[in-house]
């Protein structure tokens, strides 16, 4: 089924979009962060693999949705075309406007997301100046975010355009998988760290 | 010491900011159905707004009564301005209360307005993220402020009655059900145009009022209007897109040619098989149906299977007519493909549609298409034998 795709290199773009959707799971990079705390390092690869299993079992049925409820060209037009999708759904035409639902479960993985990032950002300058404690930063480093984040786009166009794959792939990729690479390398040639068989 | 804290946090709450943007549903007004049409000054648009009242609305309550002659549960605004968004804004100047979309069920646009190219009346609907995509989409077939200003018999709400007349269509799959989102999806992508549903108004002779009706589609190239498809030519594309999903399918009798049988249809589908033989699109449309023989007017002996055939024989060409009409109609006349063959083949073919694409539109009255009903007569009824007299 695969095998004539490959052959006329029409496999690229799903490729591509691999690349683009695994770059944005920037929390598999907090885990290596937390390794040396973890009580149970051999059990981490489990958690990895649920994870990435749990990122596909969401991503797949949202753009199938999405793109059978929308068409292709609206899809690609809308903002939020998933929050759209919720939008419109009607359970028997008597159960709607779930979106209140969706939203504030966005909302909850937003304050989760945003959490997780403050929490490895503080933690990791307080690593990277030395510090004894992240506790005295964290207050400065809300300053910075919030002021940045005012800062990020004018508007909402430039803030999607930043944000598309085209763009915000790049910026990913060198944290998730660049700067892991030269540290890889650099312990390789330094014979640091753990054996790796 | 906890409970010093609690107290303090539960003081907290106090200070947290609650509803301070909050609309109530007094401060609202709720539009249910939107008409669009051309003004009579040049270049604008005159929009009406059903608003709901609810005041009005109580229905039988126990101290009301009756409710006055010729009262509705609506109010029906009339605004112009340059755009929608104008015209919506505008419209504040005669209510009191804001105009609130997200419970609007309709979207009426006038023929006149249509013919003219319907895409940019839409993207108020598509941008703002108050009304919602579910709305259905009307087309008139005349003038868009009657259709929502017309009274209904048995709703206060016009806009409700319409809502479920559209509904409701599918007990003779003569109409289309198109709502704004399948009309977006239809518009924007290159391998299909759009449909939209057809209203209309009727003369009602004996009590004088004015009653809609809802048949047919209308039927757009890119986002103008070319027609309308009367109600056989609509069940005829119904029957192509697989949509039947009820109706009475009228055929002549075997015994007696002036007589009528009328066949209830239980399922129907359909496959769209697309074919590319050296450059040349083919496209086979395969119809199965499923029905029961509701009433006829003459009378065949139904206790044999030869008959069964025979009422078979006739059904699948009554079908086959129908989708042929439309056929003719939208490839031949118009040059439209609402059928979904541009989808079929892409889907079937994706490498040769990219070629295709450009010159898809010059090619659609030169597509062959084969249309095969197969039609089955499943039941007769509690009955074999007609009602007469021996």
């Amino acid at each position: 089924m695969l095998l004539p795709l490959c052959w006329r290199m029409e496999f690229l773009p799903v490729i591509y979009g691999g690349v683009v959707i695994s770059a944005r799971t920037t929390f598999g990079l907090f885990l290596w962060m937390l390794y040396p705390n973890i009580n149970n390092p051999e059990k981490i690869w489990i958690y990895i693999f649920v994870l990435f299993l749990v990122i596909m079992l969401i991503f797949i049925p949202t753009a199938i949705a999405t793109v059978g409820v929308f068409g292709l060209e609206q899809a690609k037009a809308l903002n939020f075309p998933f929050y759209h999708l919720v939008r419109i759904i009607s359970i028997g035409s008597f159960l709607e406007r779930i979106d209140a639902l969706f939203v504030s479960f966005w909302i909850l993985g937003m304050f989760i997301h945003t959490a997780i990032h403050y929490y490895f950002a503080v933690l990791s300058t307080a690593q990277f100046l030395k510090l004894s404690n992240y506790k005295p930063i964290v207050f400065a480093m809300g300053t910075v975010t919030v002021s940045l984040s005012m800062l990020q786009a004018d508007s909402m166009i430039a803030l999607n355009e930043f944000l598309s794959y085209r763009i915000l792939t790049w910026y990913y990729l060198l944290f998730t998988f660049f700067l892991p690479l030269v540290l890889l390398i650099v312990a390789a040639i330094g014979k640091k760290g753990a054996d790796f068989r | 010491m906890k409970r010093k804290y609690f107290i303090l946090l539960m003081i907290l709450t106090l200070a947290l900011a609650g509803c301070w943007n909050r609309r109530e549903l007094d401060t609202l007004s709720i539009v249910s159905a939107i008409a669009i049409d051309k003004s009579e000054e040049e270049g604008k648009l005159s929009v009406a707004f059903q608003i709901i009242q609810p005041s009005r609305i109580k229905g039988s309550s126990p101290t009301g009564g009756t409710e006055a002659e010729g009262t509705k549960g609506v109010w029906v605004l009339t605004s112009t301005g340059h755009t929608i968004f104008d015209a919506a804004r505008n419209a504040t100047a005669q209510s009191d209360r804001r105009l609130f979309f997200p419970q609007n069920k309709v979207i009426v646009i006038g023929e006149e307005l249509a013919r003219e190219g319907i895409a940019p009346l839409l993207d108020f609907f598509h941008r703002d993220p108050e009304p919602r995509r579910m709305s259905w989409l009307l087309i008139a077939k005349g003038n868009a402020h009657d259709i929502i200003s017309a009274k209904h018999e048995q709703e206060n709400i016009p806009a409700r009655a319409i809502d479920s007349i559209i509904k409701s269509s599918s007990a003779t799959s003569m109409a289309v059900k198109v709502n704004l989102n399948d009309f977006l999806k239809n518009l924007t992508s290159p391998a299909s145009d759009p449909i939209a549903c057809r209203i209309e108004m009727i003369q009602d002779h004996q009590s004088k009022n004015q009653g809609i009706r809802f048949t047919g589609a209308a039927v757009f190239k890119k986002d103008k209007l070319v027609g309308f498809l009367d109600q056989y030519e609509t069940r005829g594309l119904n029957w192509i897109l697989g949509k039947v999903v009820s109706g009475i399918t009228l055929i002549k009798s075997p015994i007696n040619e002036s007589k009528y049988l009328a066949i209830e249809i239980i399922r129907a589908t359909s496959r769209i098989i697309p074919e590319i033989q050296d450059g040349k699109v083919k496209i086979t449309v395969e119809v199965t149906e499923e029905g029961n023989l509701a009433e006829q007017f003459s009378d065949v002996d139904l206790s044999n299977t030869e008959m069964f055939k025979e009422l078979e024989k006739r059904k699948a060409q009554v079908i086959k007519s129908e989708i042929q009409s439309v056929l003719k109609k939208g490839l031949q006349e118009w040059g439209v493909d609402i059928f979904g063959f541009g989808k079929a083949i892409h889907r079937r073919y994706p490498k040769e549609w990219k070629t295709l694409q450009a010159k898809w539109r010059d090619m659609l009255p030169e597509i062959d298409v084969e249309v095969k009903v197969d039609a089955i007569v499943r039941d007769s009824g509690i009955s074999t034998l007609p009602a007469k007299g021996r």
